[in-house]
């Protein structure tokens, strides 16, 4: 009968607003004639309203109004939320100035420190202007035995961990040649010393860089009598799809002219190179007979053809008995699969009636590619699968196209750079070349940049899990006056846990005596709910409580009860038992103190007794007070 | 003048949308006899849901300032009443919501002491010893309705102080009337607990 109750109610509430369709205003007119209780209860909401009245209306003072018109009608409100577009704005191109303004400094003081003017003559120092193209990323760690020397590694790290523009000045320093005029030699021994150590296999099975190893040979030719240049490149690379370094070459062989010389030789080859695989920073005019210097190249492109350019991602909802435990085990599944929990979200969704209806969350996990299916094989088994789809998309057109733009540009770019080479080297021509080169030093930057986006989606798949529990069966309310709210909300946090259950939310004020309450709302399985609700019931006196089942057929003492129920209890101490104990403890606190001034004054016997003489006239009047009081806000509570 | 005063006159009888058109067209006095009407009422519903004065001044300053900067967008098809209480409602949540970052008003009984003194229980004309004990009936009923939790305050407010239908509450607050209904009834049953005692004594 109850359970009618609690919805007639809802129903008289809204009739006393005239809110009802007819025949729901019919039918609670019905009631109403038979029923006292609901009788009250409208006569109660009467009361109510007028009570409320009982706070009347603020009136206008003419100062008031005259304020607020001509706050509004001079536009004090204009600039606001305006201000704050423009804030962010304002700050967002702040510090992005700042910032650039940084890198200018640091890389110009590169620039100073090397040299500039020298470079752009120096041959063997072009490799600074032609890495501004690569950002070069940081070697955590370089895998191989025979580069072990920590300064090399310190300064390789530090280097690549700025422009690669810097690395050439690094390495001069280094090297102790700081004239940036004629480093052929020094920069070839720090390249030697460099290559000596095995230092390039160590960066390219590192995985963090490809190293292009070129030189050009110039041979003579007995027969035609001319000099030959055989030049030849090396990239040495790390596969990700392999998971191997692995290498690829090219050479050319043949008379280019004289005047070209060595440099044309490599950059044949190199064009070559291209051809086969990827774009590739310019080389570099080796010295004569010698190694060809270390062009250093962000690896986020991947290295060769061999790899799927397919993007895989999954959808899955699954409807489990535990979102909680089910969302734990999810992230356990990415995690064992070499992938990553990337976002996670919690939401619980209430009907009208106040019963949880859902408990649900969202992942997305991305599981590297090759374990896609075994992580979806494991994550469908956590529950019941209600949904579940899995998209495939080809990328290796935009991809392909991608690359030759990158070659395309890289192209144009070439030719401009040799176009400068041999200008004149004031700091300011210097500044200008670099601003032509600029744009497609961009534009190189930005396809790579796309490439490396699309290598990510290709090679970790995106995974959205739907996570939910089904909808509570059933509600219930508690109204509960206790003793003592921390108590009561710790037996209620045990009793939950030892029926399988769960607080959803809680929480308690006990600050003062006027406000000291708690409301408390939990979910339990449904074969434990008679149990808890039986439990809770001992915590205190029960002042209230109601049932709202969705299915009146339920039998919570069925045995094969799936679900849940959902339980709200309101926890409160009544008025006056929360200011007898505040008050009670305010008493006490003081006749400690005067116990303790008491014994502090033991030395002198008869002022001793005196005090303490005192001190049981106090107590005893505060204990007067103190009944006094409770007495009173007993009675006002009556 | 003489022709301005007709037409002033003519304002009071007017609905509110002609108002508004009448205000989009250029009269200005169309806009002052739409803040004679509603200053009161928006000052009062803010003043409720907010707790003080100043705040509440912002929220009416700042309704009808969006009134002027929006008019264009207004639609005359809807009611103006349920426009211009739902902007008002938007700045009172921007508020509340902005508060409750700073001071959580459950748990601070500092901040709670503090909103009371800047309300100010107004004057009624009854004899003092009425008088004391209204006010003291006012401040229980405030502490009241300052306890329920937001949404069922302003669902109760507009319900029983702004005399508003569910309709125009349901279009104020953007949700289903089913949902209007289930805030009112609730929060009319926590203010019937917290008030109990003051209703005993109504008889």
């Amino acid at each position: 009968m109850m359970f009618i109750h609690f919805r007639i109610k809802r129903l008289i509430s809204a009739y006393m607003d005239n809110e009802l369709s007819p025949r729901e205003r019919e039918f609670v007119e019905k009631h109403l004639q038979t029923c006292e209780s609901c009788k009250k209860y409208l006569g109660d909401l009467g009361k109510l309203s007028s009570v409320l009245k009982q706070w009347p209306e603020q009136e206008l003072t003419p100062d008031l109004e005259q304020k607020i018109r001509t706050d509004f009608l001079g536009e004090k409100y204009k600039g606001v939320s305006k201000m704050n577009k423009k804030t962010l704005i304002g700050v967002g191109i702040g510090s992005g100035a700042l910032a650039t303004i940084i890198i200018f400094v640091l890389v110009g003081q590169v620039f100073v420190k090397a040299g500039f003017q020298g470079r752009l003559k120096d041959s063997s120092d072009r490799m600074g202007e032609e890495f501004s193209l690569s950002a070069a990323k940081k070697v955590t760690s370089v895998p191989n035995s025979d580069f072990n020397n920590q300064e090399y590694r310190a300064d390789l790290e530090r280097t690549l961990s700025n422009n690669v523009k810097a690395l050439s000045a690094l390495w001069e320093a280094h090297v102790g040649n700081s004239t940036g005029m004629s480093s052929d030699a020094g920069f070839s021994e720090g390249m030697k010393s460099f290559f000596a150590r095995g230092g390039h296999n160590a960066l390219a099975a590192s995985g963090k860089a490809n190293v292009i190893v070129g030189s050009a040979k110039p041979i003579y030719d007995q027969q035609y009598g001319k000099t030959m240049y055989h030049g030849d490149h090396e990239e040495k690379f790390f596969n990700h799809a392999s998971g191997t370094a692995s290498s690829v070459e090219a050479e050319t062989l043949g008379w280019i002219g004289e005047s070209a010389g060595k440099a044309s030789a490599m950059q044949l080859s190199q064009r070559m190179l291209a051809d086969k695989i990827v774009p590739m920073a310019v080389a570099e005019q080796a010295a004569e007979g010698e190694t060809g210097p270390i062009i250093i190249q962000d690896i986020t492109l991947p290295a060769t053809g061999q790899e799927e350019y397919v993007i895989r991602n999954a959808n899955v909802s699954v409807e489990v008995p535990d979102v909680q435990s089910a969302y734990g085990e999810t992230a356990k599944i990415s995690k064992a699969k070499g992938g990553y929990l990337a976002q996670a979200n919690f939401r619980e969704e209430k009907t009208d009636e106040g019963l949880t209806a859902k408990i649900a969350a969202k992942l997305i996990l991305r599981i590297p590619k090759n374990k896609l299916e075994e992580a979806l094989e494991e994550i469908k088994k956590l529950g019941s699968v209600k949904g579940f789809d899995l998209q495939s998309s080809d990328v290796s057109k935009e991809y392909k196209n991608l690359l030759s733009e990158f070659n395309l540009t890289k192209v144009v770019y070439d030719k401009l750079r040799k176009k400068y080479e041999n200008k004149s080297n004031s700091v300011d021509e210097a500044i200008r070349v670099e601003n032509e080169l600029t744009p497609y030093e961009r534009r190189m930057e930005m396809f790579k940049a796309r490439m490396a986006e699309l290598d990510n989606l290709i090679s970790m798949s995106t995974v959205t899990v739907d996570l939910f529990a089904p909808a509570a069966k059933y509600g219930a309310y508690l109204k509960i006056e206790i003793d003592d709210l921390q108590k009561a909300y710790d037996t209620v946090a045990g009793l939950a846990k030892e029926k399988s259950g769960r607080i959803i939310s809680g929480g308690f004020n006990q600050e003062s005596a006027s406000s000291n309450y708690a409301q408390v709302a939990l979910r339990v399985p449904l074969n434990k709910a008679e149990e808890a609700i039986a439990a809770l019931k001992k915590i205190g006196s029960v002042k209230g409580f109601s049932v709202d089942s969705k299915d009146p057929a339920l039998d919570l003492a069925g045995k094969n009860l799936t679900g849940s129920a959902s339980i709200s209890l309101d926890l409160y101490v009544p008025e006056w038992k929360a200011l007898w104990r505040e008050n009670l403890h305010k008493a006490r606190e003081r006749m400690i103190e005067m116990f303790a001034n008491m014994l502090g004054s033991a030395v002198n016997a008869i002022p001793a007794i005196i005090l303490s003489g005192i001190g049981l006239v106090v107590f005893v009047v505060l204990l007067i007070v103190v009944i006094a009081v409770v007495r009173k806000t007993g009675k006002k509570n009556e | 003048m003489e022709e301005r005063n007709r037409e002033n006159s003519n304002n009071m009888t007017k609905p509110d949308e002609e108002l508004m058109t009448d205000y989009r067209m250029g009269n200005i006095d169309a806009l002052e006899e739409l803040f004679q009407r509603y200053k009161k009422r928006l000052l009062n519903y803010a003043l409720r849901l907010l707790g003080n004065l100043a705040d509440a001044e912002d929220v009416v300053g700042e309704a009808f300032y969006a009134v002027t900067a929006q008019k264009d967008k207004y639609e005359v098809r809807a009611k103006f009443s349920t426009w211009l209480y739902t902007i008002a409602h938007n700045s009172c949540v921007d508020r509340i919501r902005k508060r409750r970052k700073i001071v959580f008003l459950w748990f601070k009984k500092e901040a709670e002491d503090s909103e009371y003194e800047e309300l100010e229980i107004p004057d009624t004309k009854y004899s003092p010893d009425a008088e004391a004990q209204d006010n003291e009936r006012a401040a229980i009923v405030k502490k009241a309705i300052e306890k329920l939790p937001y949404e069922y305050r302003e669902a109760v407010i507009l319900r029983e102080y702004q005399q508003l239908n569910y309709e125009e509450i349901a279009g104020i607050l953007n949700c289903s009337l089913a949902k209007v209904k289930v805030l009112i009834f609730r929060g009319r049953e926590k203010l019937r607990k917290e008030l109990m005692l003051v209703m005993g004594e109504l008889r």
